[in-house]
């Protein structure tokens, strides 16, 4: 929001100085303006300001549309950090549970780290709503591709969500998670942090 | 129509999958709190799940709970009669949904 305010000033900057200019001629009665100046009509300056203060409210008016634009792109952007945030949390989370919990005994511990990720995946599925509704209301990316990535997104967090969440998650008896089930959790998240990084690229292109 | 709030009716802390895997799973849900409304040949009462309260839910409670209960009566019937508020985490509906439309009828 600043672009527009110093866009602002200058531009009252260069009026009050062509009022101070001419103020000043006026009260050295004109003693560095040609006799001829005094021939000018009236169309004749408005003729050289009216085009003029056109330009500066054009100016003004890009500036501050652009300036939003760029504020809007940024608070998309934030939003998605946001979500690298909790997903990290989700992965960082969710490899020292696999790892510290391969027998599956009710500890406190391993309850209070279930409902840590519990926690994480809530809250980066809700901000991952937002974003989409957020994401929806701008035409930054065109409809197919912003249809496209909101699926590759839905469909990545699920699918993180899925391979550590899905048994043997909460479970108090049984197996820990086969190798399987921890190749796919490592390859869904650096799936989906790809998918972010796409996104934020595609936001400021 | 019935409304059932999983965090006021159920347990703010959803479980796993199956009962043995611990208290309040997906499958103790089913039972006591879906079946019954599917048991009645020609019921068709609607049924809302209020999915916001909880700590979060696991994938296996989910799929237990609805993928479940599709497997039993139908997906066309799931769709048809449940219907789910989450204001606090709506891609959850959209889970759900997609667990009750990858179900085959046992």
């Amino acid at each position: 929001m600043r672009r527009p305010r110093i866009s602002f000033i200058i531009g009252l900057f260069l009026i009050i100085g062509f009022i101070c200019f001419l103020s000043g001629a006026l009260w050295a009665k004109w003693a560095t303006v040609e006799p001829t100046f005094f021939q000018i009509k009236i169309t004749d300056i408005a003729q050289v300001i009216f085009p003029l203060v056109i330009a500066i409210l054009i100016t003004y008016f890009l500036n501050k549309l652009m300036s939003s634009t760029i504020h809007q792109r940024e608070i998309m952007v934030k939003l998605l950090e946001q979500i690298e945030d909790k997903i990290r949390c989700i992965f960082e989370n969710g490899n020292a549970y696999i790892s510290n919990h391969q027998t599956s005994t009710p500890t406190p511990q391993k309850l209070a780290e279930e409902r840590k990720i519990r926690g994480f995946i809530k809250h980066a599925s809700s901000e991952l709503s937002i974003f989409f509704d957020v994401f929806n209301k701008y035409d930054f990316v065109n409809k197919r591709d912003k249809d496209l990535l909101i699926n590759r997104m839905k469909s990545n967090f699920l699918n993180i969500k899925i391979a550590l969440t899905d048994l043997p998650f909460g479970v108090y008896n049984g197996n820990g998670y086969t190798n399987e089930q921890q190749i796919q959790f490592d390859l869904n998240y650096h799936a989906i942090l790809c998918e972010i990084h796409r996104c934020k690229i595609d936001i400021y292109s | 129509m019935v409304t059932i709030n999983i965090a006021k009716d159920f347990s703010i802390t959803p479980g796993a999958r199956y009962k043995s895997d611990g208290p309040y799973s997906g499958e103790e849900f089913r039972e006591k709190y879906l079946e019954k409304y599917f048991a009645i040949d020609g019921n068709d009462e609607k049924i809302t799940i209020v999915l916001d309260g909880t700590a979060g839910y696991g994938t296996s409670f989910l799929e237990e709970a609805f993928g479940g209960l599709a497997r039993k009566v139908g997906k066309e019937k799931c769709l048809a009669r449940l219907s789910f508020i989450s204001l606090e985490e709506p891609l959850l509906i959209e889970e759900i949904k997609q667990y009750i439309n990858e179900t085959t009828k046992n």
